[in-house]
């Protein structure tokens, strides 16, 4: 039975399901019970019980893990147990009611000349648009709001692993306008404090409402980068080309699936 | 760099931009996998089927960021 899910919702949360994982998943990974990311596939029990760990990228190491934990399962087969509710989202956080979710694409492209293989990669996460947000695009203006979610949170570089996300005093300048009929346009310019690591760009974005619901946002960003993040290591040399995609979704992944920089608390939501 | 800007200036509409840069089909194929993304409701369907989970967790939701 295949299932993800995020280190920040089965580590470091709180919900049933995270003290099942970590009561799981620390029978045969016991460095998480010292902070140790838990990073990695396991194969377990419903019941809680774990068979195997692997967090090795080798398809043959992979394959006898998986062949291993096979027949420890056969071998010892899980008791039945009562699986308890989930208490709100079953990520256990707080869920926007009546949010829109976007999904975000990221890519290098032209891809530099000669640069590390991970920067063929697509990147992707999701962002979050408040009602309230979507009421004041239908009235044709671009909230601040939204905005300020977009530049630190979405307009990064996260092509080759987990971004460090924009804090306030990096966004240098930010502006977003009604440039059409249900369109915007937007120019941004980030960076860090020391400069070593920055971002400058356009964003041209189309939005509609129908019965009071976002029904149409989608958005082409193409911005000049450079310098790399905690863990994005690899980055072309000097600035390099970034292009954003953002798609309106309405599916299961969209509905359980939070935003990274959710994790990183309430001020992703501008509070 | 030169060809990625005129190929956009010939591009004339955002939804064709937008779909430039989204995911190939083979880029996809790794959803092709029924992956659960509710945790309870995979362990309640494990527990029924009498199989066990594959349980893939990463820094960075494997569905969402990165």
């Amino acid at each position: 039975m295949p299932v993800v899910a995020n280190t920040h919702e089965v580590q470091n949360g709180q919900s049933p399901e995270r003290a099942w994982f970590l009561s799981a998943a620390t029978q045969v990974k016991p460095d998480i019970a010292s902070g140790i990311t838990a990073q990695g596939k396991y194969v377990l029990g419903a019941e809680g019980s774990a068979y195997g760990f692997n967090n090795n990228r080798s398809t043959e190491r992979l394959g006898n893990m998986l062949d291993e934990a096979l027949k420890k399962f056969r071998a010892s087969p899980p008791a039945r147990t009562d699986i308890p509710p989930s208490h709100g989202h079953p990520t256990g956080l707080e869920w926007p009611k009546d949010v829109s979710v976007v999904r975000t694409f990221t890519r290098v492209r032209p891809l530099p000349e000669g640069c590390d293989p991970m920067n063929e990669n697509v990147a992707r996460d999701h962002l979050w648009i408040l009602p309230q947000e979507a009421a004041t695009l239908a009235k044709h203006e671009f909230p601040d709001s939204l905005a300020t979610r977009i530049c630190r949170f979405s307009l990064v570089d996260n092509v080759r692993g987990e971004p460090d996300h924009w804090k306030p005093e990096e966004i240098e300048m930010s502006a977003f306008w009604p440039s059409g009929d249900g369109e915007f346009t937007g120019i941004f310019s980030m960076k860090t404090k020391d400069g070593s690591r920055g971002i400058q760009g356009t964003l041209a974005i189309e939005a509609s409402l129908q019965d009071g619901k976002l029904a149409r946002f989608q958005a082409y960003g193409s911005a000049a980068a450079w310098g790399r993040s905690t863990y994005t290591p690899g980055e072309p040399p000097g600035r390099f080309p970034l292009v954003f995609a953002f798609v309106l979704a309405d599916d299961e992944i969209a509905r359980q699936v939070a935003p990274q920089a959710v994790f990183y608390g309430k001020e992703y939501l501008g509070r | 760099m030169i060809a990625h800007l005129v190929a956009l200036m010939v591009t004339d509409t955002l939804t064709e931009r937008v779909k430039s840069v989204m995911p190939t089909a083979a880029e996809e194929r790794w959803l092709e996998i029924g992956w659960r993304t509710d945790i309870r409701k995979a362990r309640i369907e494990a527990q029924e089927a009498g199989k066990p989970l594959f349980f893939w967790v990463m820094n960075g939701h494997p569905m969402g960021c990165t």
